[in-house]
């Protein structure tokens, strides 16, 4: 058993004693949507993502709102993401990240989920370049492909619903912009784009009374064809602490799965995270 | 640069490899033919009205015989409720369906072989949430009990209550315009029937259209000089109304007259100003 204050002891050291203080400098950059990894040995511990710099290239994390619903939901919803830095070539920046999503859950129910029932593996792939424009200004782009396999038989669009967005493979892009005021704050500019999502295939047998065999084959689109988010923001920290937030407008591109939601409205962007 | 190039390219690559394309199927469509009920050309006189009387009455009984296909309708009826469950998903209305339902209803027969009552099959489709106007279908030796309901005081083909009638040949059904996914009701429901029909002691073709609606009128198109008249059969009456090109009529068909109808019922039918008579 672990005593209280020794487990808060063992974090300041943790937190505090890190020789990497993460404000935002030449080496300490935001890695969201951009080409950019945490350092080795750095970790990135948040309210919406854990992730953990192996090398100074590599990193890998995975999304903490499908753990904490695991045991709500009672089945596994597995998630994993891995981002390689492939290219440094002066200022510009090139990475490939590659995420896994499991999940098997059925009959979701809350104020925020509609009738989350999914059961299917999604595989986000992307590609993201960087350019390091002037001290302040950073452009990135990315290109996304969200491969999604729905196992068994998918009966309708619920079935393959997840918070509302429909497990559909897709093709996005995605162009970012930070700019910087200082080590402190940076404002930063998100839009994304879905100019392809593929229509879900449904393959339903259903038997109508005694009597009556129906074989329906379908194909679903959700309303989430080119689908577009454009998100302002920023993004304090001091020292390790870290605080992400904006407000955009457009379709939900759920993150880390990438999934497109058909619903247009306020997108909010929120993290708090520690990074040392 | 090069290197950027080809990350590109492959990744553009996968995308051709996810198209799907459910296609459907495309057949004749009913829609010309459900317009010439509402707007029949031909006309009718004495000479013409006793035999034209006489072929409506043949078909309706044989409508009457397979129990005017009711449950044809009811089996659409139900089909096109699993196609809006699948595409609604609880209350979800954003989604756009594009569907083939391909459904078996097993035929009613009289209970003793179910599995030798036949087999009806039809195809309904479902195209950016509405509900295709046109089903096609077959029926495999379905077999049918027959009601004995027949035109007041009229059978013309040898049926009698409880017989098997046997009907063996193809089905095309108009479904009526507008039918979206949200707001799905049918409202009348328009066959052509092509095939066989065998009763206890007769064998008769089958090749003719009726309308059907949800209140179980009966209308039915016979070719006339000039196109065709429809004749509104509605149950327990002899009562009949007939639409022509040259005017409406209200018959009575025990009596072998017809008016010209005033408003669009013939709930009041006089005999004071006959026009047709046999």
């Amino acid at each position: 058993m672990v005593k209280p204050s020794s487990f808060l002891l063992a974090l300041g050291i943790v937190l505090f004693s890190s020789p990497a203080w993460a404000d935002h400098t030449e080496r300490d950059r935001q890695t969201e949507v951009s080409a950019f990894t945490l350092q080795a040995q750095q970790a990135r511990l948040g309210l919406l993502k854990l992730e953990y710099g192996i090398l100074d290239r590599w990193m890998v994390g995975t999304y903490t709102l499908p753990w904490v619903l695991m045991p709500i939901v009672k089945g596994p919803i597995l998630n994993l993401h891995t981002k390689v830095r492939l290219l440094d070539a002066g200022n510009f920046h090139l990475a490939g990240r590659l995420g896994i999503y499991y999940a098997n859950v059925q009959n979701i129910e809350s104020s925020s989920v509609e009738n989350g029932s999914f059961k299917g593996t999604i595989v986000p792939m992307s590609f993201i370049g960087s350019y390091v424009l002037s001290k302040r200004w950073t452009v990135s782009s990315e290109l996304s492909w969200v491969q999604t396999v729905a196992h068994g038989d998918v009966e309708s669009p619920s079935d393959s619903s997840v918070g509302g967005a429909v497990g559909q493979s897709n093709f996005q892009l995605s162009v970012s912009a930070e700019y910087r005021f200082g080590p402190h704050v940076a404002l930063n500019l998100l839009t994304r784009f879905a100019p392809y999502v593929q229509p879900l295939e449904l393959t339903t047998d259903a038997e109508v009374g005694p009597d009556t065999v129906v074989q329906l084959e379908a194909e679903v689109e959700s309303g989430n064809q080119n689908a577009f988010l454009i998100q302002p923001g920023v993004t304090f920290s001091w020292g390790i602490w870290n605080l992400r937030a904006g407000l955009g407008v457009g379709n939900i591109f759920i993150p880390g799965p990438l999934l497109v939601s058909g619903l247009r409205t306020l997108v909010p962007d929120f993290d708090f995270y520690v990074r040392f | 640069m090069h290197q950027l190039r080809s990350v590109a390219s492959g990744l553009l690559l996968l995308a051709p490899l996810a198209c799907s394309g459910l296609s459907l199927p495309e057949g004749p469509e009913l829609a010309e033919l459900d317009a010439a009920y509402d707007a029949p050309e031909g006309t009718v006189d004495d000479e013409t009205i006793a035999a034209l009387a006489d072929l409506s009455l043949s078909r309706l009984d044989a409508i009457l015989g397979i129990g005017r296909l009711d449950f044809v309708t009811e089996s659409l009826t139900d089909v096109a409720e699993v196609v809006q469950e699948t595409a609604q998903g609880e209350g979800e209305t954003r989604f756009q369906l594009k569907a083939v339902a391909s459904v078996e209803r097993q035929c009613p027969g009289d209970g003793s072989d179910p599995d030798g009552d036949g087999l009806l099959t039809y195809t309904m489709r479902v195209n950016e949430n509405d509900v295709l106007d046109t089903v096609w279908g077959d029926f495999d030796r379905c077999r049918f009990p027959d009601t004995g309901e027949t035109f007041p005081g009229a059978s013309v083909l040898p049926r009698s209550e409880g017989a098997i009638v046997t009907y063996d040949g193809s089905m095309d059904v108009y479904l009526g315009g507008n039918l979206h996914l949200s707001d799905l009701s049918f409202r009348r429901f328009l066959f052509r029937l092509q095939g066989e029909l065998e009763l206890e002691t007769e064998t008769v073709a089958v090749d003719f259209d009726f309308r059907i609606h949800t209140d179980k009128r009966t209308e039915i198109r016979i070719p006339a000089d000039g196109g065709d008249v429809v004749f509104g059969f509605t149950p327990g009456t002899t009562d009949v109304r007939l639409e022509a090109g040259d005017g409406s009529y209200c018959c009575d068909f025990a009596e072998h007259f017809c008016v010209l109808a005033e408003g669009n019922d013939c709930d009041a039918l006089e005999t004071g100003d006959q026009v047709l008579r046999w």
